[in-house]
């Protein structure tokens, strides 16, 4: 499409008229529009790309290309300030190389030389396809709809690559948790590769944690999926079942009153269930949800447990609580939380 | 009377990103000689800015695919010559149509994070003068004067970029 001569001319054409036509330019356009329908399909298309690039107007409130980096990179995500409506478009990317080094190349070469056409980078059509990566920051969730019609939740600090073809489903959890619900394909075995250890299903709806400081664990809500090791044979795993990959890939499961699968998942309402829980745990839970960290004076504290459901993005609530079964006080300290024994 | 640059937008968001796995498609089709995937697709561009609604659609790649298929078809007919091997792939095309292809659905957000990729790539002048007309609304020759070329060498960098 790109060195196409009529591409290259409708081009030519829609910043002309971007720039305002005389009557007898506009003449001229219009006899060339008529003059072949490819002429008008690919000013359509110009048009379409023009459209596209406006878009870059979400940017307003950062105006610099240059402080982009972390959002158009791979690891940051500071939000854009367009929309965020639910998944709609299915999209297929080109390949994106390394932002700061094509940058800095680009900035070596002065001139057309340095030409990235934006319709080639966006919508290139010689390059392979390439995977998408999702992810979200601390306290954020996410709800994602694939291509072929299966569902994934993403819970806090989380991230995921989607690498899809027509022989494979495969999701790459990178760290995290996320919440599976596959929709059928006999053909295409959708598979959750995380650090250890596969997970396959056909259609089945499971949660996959990795999570710095735990053991990795599959939980099985509905159906029956097949957790590989890297390193042991598989394994099927039905509903109501959780498995924990403990050292080197030992697989321990329990099975799961509905209760405990409730509690379990109870994230996907932004809700963080401890049972019995040591304050350790549930303080290094808390962490996982948001920056601020509570601090407990007495280390014997830490070793009593708490029972209940709390939300996952108010750990003041959470001291509170604390605070009352155990004769503490909860009070702001500086970014966090102290948690003072009272004497 | 169609809304041209309400039909752009539609095409932005609902095509352009298919766009490379629509000429894939196509590219698998036998064409006939003189006839490649761009001037297919610049057909199809035509038919559905030239469509008095776009509502209806609910699978823009499928739908676009058949648009391409009938624009195939047409040419098939009116070339005199006709290849069998043409008429035959003519049937498959439906199957092939609704072969998976490594699609995943990616929110609006995922579109932005590519298109400022894309901007942060940009060497200079396009960038800056991409940023000017399109994020601030500059006019052309004031963008002209603020990088120093004239209002035609604007466009030129302009046209390119988009390109």
């Amino acid at each position: 499409m790109n060195e196409n001569s009529i591409s290259q001319a409708a081009f030519d054409w829609l910043v002309r008229v971007d720039g305002g036509l005389s009557p007898a330019e506009q003449a001229e356009l219009q006899a060339w529009l008529d003059a072949d329908p490819r002429h008008y399909g690919a000013y359509i298309r110009a048009k379409a790309v023009f459209a596209q690039g406006r878009r870059i107007k979400a940017f307003a409130h950062s105006p610099d290309p240059d402080s982009w980096s972390a959002y158009a990179g791979s690891d940051g995500d500071a939000a854009p300030v367009e929309d965020d409506a639910a998944p709609e478009a299915v999209t297929q990317f080109a390949e994106m190389p390394a932002v700061s080094m094509a940058r800095r190349a680009a900035l070596g070469v002065v001139g057309s030389a340095a030409l990235v056409g934006l319709a080639v980078a966006m919508f290139g059509t010689s390059q392979p396809a390439q995977a998408l990566t999702f992810q979200t920051r601390r306290g954020e969730r996410r709800e994602i709809v694939l291509a072929d019609g299966s569902r994934v939740a993403l819970n806090t600090d989380s991230e995921m690559r989607v690498l899809f073809n027509d022989r494979w489903r495969v999701v790459q959890l990178l760290r995290g948790e996320a919440l599976c619900v596959v929709s059928s394909d006999r053909a295409r075995p959708f598979i959750v590769d995380a650090a250890g250890f596969k997970v396959r299903a056909e259609a089945a709806s499971f949660a996959v944690q990795a999570v710095q400081g735990a053991p990795p664990q599959v939980i099985v809500k509905q159906g029956a999926v097949d957790v590989i090791p890297d390193h042991s044979t598989s394994v099927t795993v039905a509903a109501n079942t959780k498995v924990t990959l403990v050292a080197d890939s030992n697989l321990s499961g329990a099975v799961l009153s509905p209760e405990e699968l409730d509690r379990e998942l109870l994230w996907r309402e932004g809700k963080i269930a401890f049972d019995d829980t040591p304050l350790r745990r549930a303080i290094a839970a808390f962490d996982r949800y948001g920056p601020v960290h509570i601090r407990v004076d007495d280390p014997a504290l830490l070793d009593q447990t708490v029972t209940g459901v709390f939300a996952s993005d108010d750990p003041m609530g959470f001291a509170r609580v604390v605070g009352e079964l155990f004769d503490a006080r909860a009070v702001p300290d500086g970014q966090g939380i102290a948690l003072r024994r009272s004497r | 009377m169609v809304d041209e640059d309400e039909r752009a937008i539609w095409l932005a968001r609902h095509v352009l990103p298919h766009e490379a796995s629509i000429a894939r498609a196509i590219r698998r089709w036998r064409l006939p000689d003189g006839l490649d995937a761009e001037d297919i697709i610049q057909e199809c561009y035509a038919k559905l800015a030239a469509l008095p609604s776009v509502a209806h659609i609910a699978a823009p790649r499928v739908y676009f695919l058949q648009v391409a298929r009938s624009v195939l078809l047409m040419h098939v007919r009116r070339a005199r010559l006709v290849s069998i091997d043409v008429i035959a792939d003519l049937d498959d095309l439906a199957i092939s149509d609704d072969a998976p292809s490594p699609e995943v659905r990616a929110s609006d957000r995922e579109q932005l994070r590519v298109l400022a990729r894309a901007v942060v790539r940009l060497g200079e002048p396009h960038r800056t003068i991409f940023m000017l007309r399109m994020l601030h609304d500059l006019p052309h020759r004031a963008i002209g004067e603020q990088v120093g070329m004239s209002e035609n060498a604007v466009q030129k960098v302009l046209a390119r970029t988009l390109q």
